[in-house]
């Protein structure tokens, strides 16, 4: 290093060095930003909360059962019409699948076969919800699952339990 | 300032390259931790909110649905409830059961008639638990307290 003899010539390297400084302080602040909003909010339990309440909403209203779900008519996109769902997004195939299973209350068990079972939306979804069931684990890229049972009665006062389940992928938007 | 000699010219310099590690030391300290809060922060669950919001769609449809249930005399058990003062025999046998069957291994499940719902002393013991309240009359109510277990990636 050079003998330095006189101020000017000090202050000079100084102010490089500082301008230096300066920019590796901005680049290491905005490496800071960047990276923290680098990854994507992951809202796809709630939005499964969500489209399950507003399910059980639709099924049972104020605790009567609605029996539009137990006629012959109940078929495809039967849930997505009478519950005013719209399972569209910005991609191309369809990130939502739904599926409700009638019970009769009496004869219910965790083990026993529904009365009805209607689904709507991509059926393929599905096959995530039984692996996190049996491997119980918490694998990012698959797709969250919601699954309630409420309780409900007939106007008629015949009781029954329904099982929701309500399942979201959108995983590009929500965990890559 | 003038440096007469090597010596000082080599202890400042020393200085400000410590001085420079530092600052590059913290930065990168900083984008990891930045990195790691972010990843472990950003999945929104129902469990953040469940305490805050103290509402729960599925539980309300299944209480509404407990209370209209008729009991063998044709009254429902609101009305059984609201003129025995509380809830017992069948009402209660009933009540236990549908909880059970539809939180089965999924939540820890507390229903409670109360006198006096204006107390304080309301509020259960679970703070994270999601209350659902029906009032019966001016002083008393029927609570529903339900604390959802967590089960890996899925709320069941």
């Amino acid at each position: 290093m050079k003998i330095l003899r006189n101020k000017t010539g000090a202050d000079k390297i100084l102010s490089v060095y500082w301008f230096a400084m300066l920019f590796v302080i901005a680049s290491g602040i905005f490496a800071i930003v960047y990276v923290f909003y680098l990854h994507p909010f992951d809202v796809r339990e709630i939005e499964t909360a969500v489209l399950t309440g507003r399910i059980a909403e639709c099924v049972s209203t104020q605790g009567i059962f609605d029996d539009n779900f137990l006629s012959d008519d109940s078929g495809k996109n039967f849930i997505s019409k009478e519950c005013h769902l719209n399972f569209n997004s910005e991609f191309d195939k369809i990130q939502y699948y739904v599926e409700i299973e009638i019970y009769d209350f009496k004869a219910f068990e965790s083990s026993s076969n529904p009365m009805k079972k209607i689904s709507d939306g991509n059926e393929n979804l599905k096959a995530d919800c039984e692996l996190q069931k049996t491997k119980n684990n918490n694998l990012k890229l698959q797709s969250k699952c919601s699954e309630k049972s409420i309780y409900s009665i007939d106007k008629k006062n015949v009781p029954y339990i329904i099982k929701i389940l309500s399942v979201v992928r959108k995983t590009e938007k929500n965990a890559v | 300032m003038l440096y007469k000699n090597k010596n000082a010219q080599a202890s400042e310099a020393i200085v400000w390259l410590v001085a420079t590690l530092i600052i590059i030391a913290v930065l990168v300290v900083s984008v990891y931790t930045a990195s790691a809060i972010s990843k472990s922060t950003k999945t929104v669950s129902s469990l953040d909110f469940s305490s805050s919001m103290k509402s729960d769609i599925v539980a309300k449809e299944s209480l509404f649905a407990f209370l209209l249930t008729k009991n063998a005399d044709g009254k429902n058990f609101y009305s059984e409830i609201e003129s025995s003062g509380g809830i017992a025999g069948v009402a209660k046998e009933l009540g236990i059961n549908v909880f059970n069957k539809i939180n089965a291994g999924a939540a820890e499940i507390s229903l409670k008639f109360n006198k006096n719902s204006n107390a304080a002393g309301l509020i259960p013991s679970v703070s994270s638990a999601v209350v659902e309240k029906v009032n019966i009359d001016k002083n008393s109510a029927i609570e529903l307290t339900i604390k959802y277990k967590t089960n890996g990636a899925t709320i069941q």
